[in-house]
């Protein structure tokens, strides 16, 4: 790029960040200015500063550490599931298979499901005393499950719930990836004697990295910041066990009238996401060498 | 890699090995392979299409017979025998075609423009080296870490302030740029191997040539890919179209499916038909689309 | 951050939007010519009541008001919340009226949504309104909504399924309410299982996890839903009267496994109109779904009560409110005296069915021949109730937060944790929720 074009990838930004900083940056900075007002209640009320009062409360409220346990496991345990699963199927398929492109199609549909009706059916297939999945089980001779309505397995249901929503969604994008890997590095490596495994390892992954990072970022983030199943099915329970933070947040915001709440909450989310985004993305970018 | 030439350390190889065990390499493994693929896809398929089932069969079921049959679960739930299509009709008649229309005309401006916005944005990060990068790099990954429910108030404000509420322009305008589509289209450009670049430029293009003549001819799959997003963006949203529209001439499809839940009344086969047709549109858009980003390969690494 | 430091209001935002919008209407009559010919247009902001009904309704307003002309915005319930709380909230004029769910009045009147109406209702139209109703309309001794109507519960039953277990109708007659464990008794006979599963559930509940419901529970044996002030729960809703109401409550799901665990309000209405169910503990906004359930024979009795209590129904429903923000507040006031105390709800109650708030409309259900016979006689259950058992929801501006962690607690106790625990629990975290409110400069 010559001196006289310095203007062209400023040019190539203009659109894209006029857009997010009106409609994205500015309501973020309203919210994060928010987290340190309160309400003062009454027939004329009034919004006043409070410095760091409402993340003083936030961070002396069980329930909130409660939900930062929650959130802390869900997101272990959701993010590497779904991406692996996610990776395995596209690698599945996109094996050159007789009537291949019928499962592929089957694995498409829950892309297009609304996770409102997605966890509705659920919640009926789960139903601990009529549902089919308990059905099923008790057919092959094991005990009923309780799912939703247990401490112990709501938060496990939920995780199995986003992942039948989530896993097709994120396998599209490792498809799309799968197609930039030239066919003919395969076919040489096959020649060369190497087991699939091996050309999964030193060609897949490899030229895959940088979807796999996206994949990982952008699942990670859907999920920290997911409530819907929760909000339809839960309400965060039983006893807490699946409240996640942004159900709090939502909560506080639209139910407890405590906007100050929820705006702590979600600055408290979009941190730990900085954090943790950053560090798969340096990551990932260190194991590029 | 090893430094002979693949072709001569195939042929090698193939010497060596006696011929049975060169012939279950050839053939065995990959039937046990297939078979294995074909165990795997079709437990997969089951798991993904059971709930579906339920949700087609009540579609055409009358509301009082979904849960004849759901509770305790009895086959009759997946086939129906009262088959009706009153659930239908009763979509036909409400404001849901008006609200099918409004969101396949939302969707199709919002990939379209969101498609160029974003590309231009991902491939200026891919790219270039300039003053800034790292800063408005970080600003475009907070713009997706943040929920979009608490940005809610500020942006029915801005909106407000716009005099934009209640038109196509609130529910496009704030859709269009996406920090996430711009991220995705990073990741996929930052591989162009530069050489091409800079042959195009030598050509006598401009940035914006080479990006049109260069880049995008390249690129299907990514562009597939952030089409989906910003598609599935507007498809399923919900919260937002209720907010800045209240008339049912800007009604988007998920507003129109809540409709049929009501305080008392749920009207369960309603809901389920919507969401058939709120489902199939996206899903035969994916599969036409398919053969634009797919390309089955021999040896995928899962099996041998 | 300046700008915010300066402006007191949630809405800090919006100001010059707002400006900008009440120029744009005076601007408007001053391009039009024939000014007067213009009326002014409110919008009402509506929840899914039947949408034919209220809109004719409307229109009749319309009509018989050429200088007033209403446009209605219907809401699905579950959205009608989230949306009052962002577009009031941002201090947008629109909309100038809204439906508000009795027991939040008080929390939209804290956040200054409700414009008070106490001028624009003479003593003589609250004389009109049934005491209960009318109750949940103040709060801060102002009136912010007036209520559209009421709401009751009954005790629906299948015939088939009583019959079949030989156990007799429960009469409909409030002078024979069945008790609580009497109902019990019966249900375990009426419940039917082919093996481990149930085909049909001895006793369900409508809205199964949502205080609107169950408070009566407590109720019926002395407890008390919250404190006076509104702002405290502990020692109230872990009292023992809640204890021994939510241990019974615990059992049908988990001792007598009469009732579905993993049931929602959603689907629970659809489980008596299916043949699910012998016993359904419902509003009458059923009755139109079990008239038109094909193979359902079925027959309503008054709420039951516990043993040595006494007999409680819940009653508040929905109200009407103004916008603090609405450029035309006395409009829309006019609009919101005429659909609760003038001729307006007489055609909008007439038509929905439900229990009214007002007393001229309970006389004419007692004295119409029309409202003798079943099931139309639901409707005289009903109003009964109102004037006799009801007790509405309590008057508190946290309701939302008072009504989230009990909905909670009580689907704990449905999945087996004891009501005690998870009473003290609610209690210290609804007393946590409150404290945002002791702020306010009451």
């Amino acid at each position: 790029m010559s001196r006289r074009e310095w203007w062209v990838p400023y040019a190539f930004l203009l659109p894209a960040i006029v857009g997010l900083v009106i409609f994205r940056v500015v309501p973020t900075i309203y919210a994060i200015g928010r987290s340190f007002y309160a309400i003062s209640f009454g027939l004329n009320p009034a919004t006043v500063f409070v410095g760091s009062d409402n993340y003083t409360a936030l961070f002396s409220d069980p329930t909130f550490w409660q939900s930062v346990r929650v959130t802390a496991v869900f997101n272990l345990i959701i993010n590497p599931l779904q991406t692996t699963l996610a990776l395995l199927l596209a690698l599945l398929v996109s094996m050159r298979l007789r009537g291949i492109g019928v499962f592929r199609s089957i694995f498409f549909i829950p892309i297009s499901i609304s996770i409102t009706v997605a966890s509705i059916i659920w919640q009926l297939m789960l139903d601990p005393q009529s549902g089919l999945l308990n059905g099923l089980i008790e057919a092959v001779g094991l005990p009923p499950q309780s799912f939703l309505t247990s401490p112990n397995q709501a938060l496990p249901s939920i995780i199995l719930i986003a992942s039948w929503i989530g896993v097709g969604y994120w396998m599209f994008f490792f498809i799309a990836g799968l197609n930039g890997i030239p066919p003919t590095l395969y076919e040489a490596a096959a020649m060369d004697g190497a087991s699939s495994f091996a050309s999964f390892v030193h060609i897949t992954v490899p030229l895959l990295r940088r979807v796999i990072a996206f994949v990982l970022v952008a699942d990670t983030t859907a999920n920290f910041l997911l409530f819907a199943p929760v909000y339809i099915l839960t309400h965060g329970g039983p006893q807490g066990s699946t409240d996640l933070l942004m159900y709090e947040a939502y909560n506080s915001d639209f139910v407890g009238l405590d906007v100050g709440r929820a705006t702590a909450i979600t600055t408290v989310l979009l941190a730990s996401l900085l954090v943790v985004v950053g560090a798969q993305l340096l990551l990932l970018r260190s194991s590029e060498r | 890699m090893s430094q002979e030439s693949p072709r001569q350390t195939a042929s090698t190889d193939a010497r060596q090995t006696k011929p049975l065990r060169r012939w279950v390499r050839r053939n065995g493994g990959p039937i046990a392979g297939k078979a294995l693929a074909y165990l795997a896809l079709t437990v997969l398929s089951v798991v993904t299409l059971l709930p579906l089932l339920w949700s087609v069969a009540s579609s055409f079921t009358p509301l009082n017979d979904i849960y004849k049959f759901a509770v305790p679960f009895s086959w009759h739930a997946l086939l129906p025998t009262n088959v009706t299509l009153q659930a239908y009709q009763d979509l036909w008649a409400s404001t849901y075609p008006r609200a099918l229309f409004n969101t396949v005309l939302v969707c199709a401006v919002t990939v379209v423009a969101g498609i160029l916005i974003n590309s231009l944005a991902g491939f200026a990060f891919a790219v270039f080296n300039f003053p800034g990068k790292r800063v408005l790099f970080i600003l475009v990954l907070i713009t997706f870490l943040v929920p979009f429910e608490v940005l809610a108030l500020p942006l029915f404000v801005i909106i407000n302030t716009l005099h934009l509420d209640n038109s196509y322009q609130a529910l496009i305008l704030p859709a269009l740029a996406n920090g996430i589509v711009v991220f995705l289209f990073r990741q996929f450009f930052i591989d162009t191997p530069r050489e091409l670049l800079e042959a195009a430029r030598i050509d006598g293009l401009g940035w914006f040539g080479v990006y049109v003549r260069i880049v995008i001819p390249i690129s299907t799959p990514v562009m597939v890919s952030a089409g989906l997003v910003l598609f599935l963006s507007q498809w399923q949203a919900f919260f937002w179209p209720l907010l800045v529209t209240n008339s049912p001439s800007y009604q988007m499809v998920q507003v129109a499916l809540s409709t049929f839940s009501g305080q008392y009344v749920t009207k369960w086969n309603d809901i389920f038909a919507g969401s058939i047709i709120a489902t199939i549109v996206p899903l035969v858009l994916l599969l036409t689309l398919q053969r634009y980003y797919v390309r089955t390969i021999a040896r995928t690494g899962l099996t041998d | 951050m300046k700008l915010h430091l300066k402006l007191t209001h949630r809405s800090r935002l919006l100001r010059p939007s707002c400006a900008a919008l009440a120029l744009v209407a005076l601007a408007l009559p001053a391009r039009l010519p024939s000014a007067q010919a213009a009326p002014i247009t409110i919008t009402y902001l509506n929840q899914e009541q039947p949408i034919p009904l209220i809109q004719s309704t409307v229109n009749t307003f319309n009509q018989t008001h050429p200088n007033i002309h209403v446009v209605l915005q219907n809401l699905p319930f579950d959205q009608l919340f989230p949306q009052i709380e962002v577009r009031l909230g941002s201090g947008s004029s629109s909309p100038d009226v809204i439906d508000v769910d009795a027991p939040v009045t008080a929390a939209y009147a804290v956040q200054g949504f409700l414009t008070p109406l106490d001028s624009y209702f003479s003593k003589a139209d609250l004389a009109q309104f049934v005491p209960a109703s009318l109750s949940t309309s103040y709060y801060l001794g102002h009136l912010l909504a007036p209520p559209i109507n009421g709401s009751s519960q009954l005790l629906y039953y299948n015939k088939d399924l009583l019959k079949k277990a030989g156990v007799p109708f429960p009469p409909n007659d409030v002078s024979k309410r069945l008790t609580w464990e009497q109902l019990v008794t019966n249900a375990k006979k009426a419940q039917v299982q082919a093996g481990k599963n149930v085909t049909a559930w001895g006793f369900v509940i409508d809205q199964i996890d949502r205080p609107y419901q169950l408070l009566p529970l407590p109720e019926s044996l002395g407890g008390q839903p919250i404190s006076k002030d509104g702002l405290h729960a502990s020692g109230i809703v872990n009292s023992p009267a809640w204890i021994k109401a939510f241990t019974w409550y615990s059992n049908l799901f988990n001792t007598w496994k009469i009732s579905p665990i993993g049931a929602t309000p959603a689907q629970t209405p659809n489980l008596f109109s299916s043949g699910h169910a012998a016993y359904f503990w419902g509003g009458p906004w059923n009755v139109g779904t079990f008239q038109a359930a094909k193979g359902l024979h079925w027959g309503v009795a008054p709420t039951p009560y516990f043993a040595g209590g006494k007999a409680v129904t819940p009653n508040d429903s929905w109200h009407l409110g103004v916008n603090r923000h609405s450029a035309h507040i006395a409009a829309a006031a006019e609009f919101v005296r005429w659909l609760t105390v003038g001729p307006g709800n007489d055609i909008f109650v007439k038509g929905n069915g439900q229990v009214p708030s007002l007393l001229r409309e309970i006389t004419r259900i007692n004295q119409d021949s029309a409202y003798a016979t079943f099931p139309s006689n639901v409707l005289r259950l009903t109003s009964y109730e109102a004037q006799h058992t009801a007790i509405p929801r309590p008057v508190t501006p946290g309701f939302n937060e008072y009504q989230d962690i009990l909905t909670r607690a009580f689907d704990n106790i449905r999945s087996g944790q004891s009501s005690k625990a998870a009473l003290d629990a609610a209690a210290a975290q609804i007393d946590r929720a409150m404290a945002k409110y002791a702020r306010a400069p009451h």
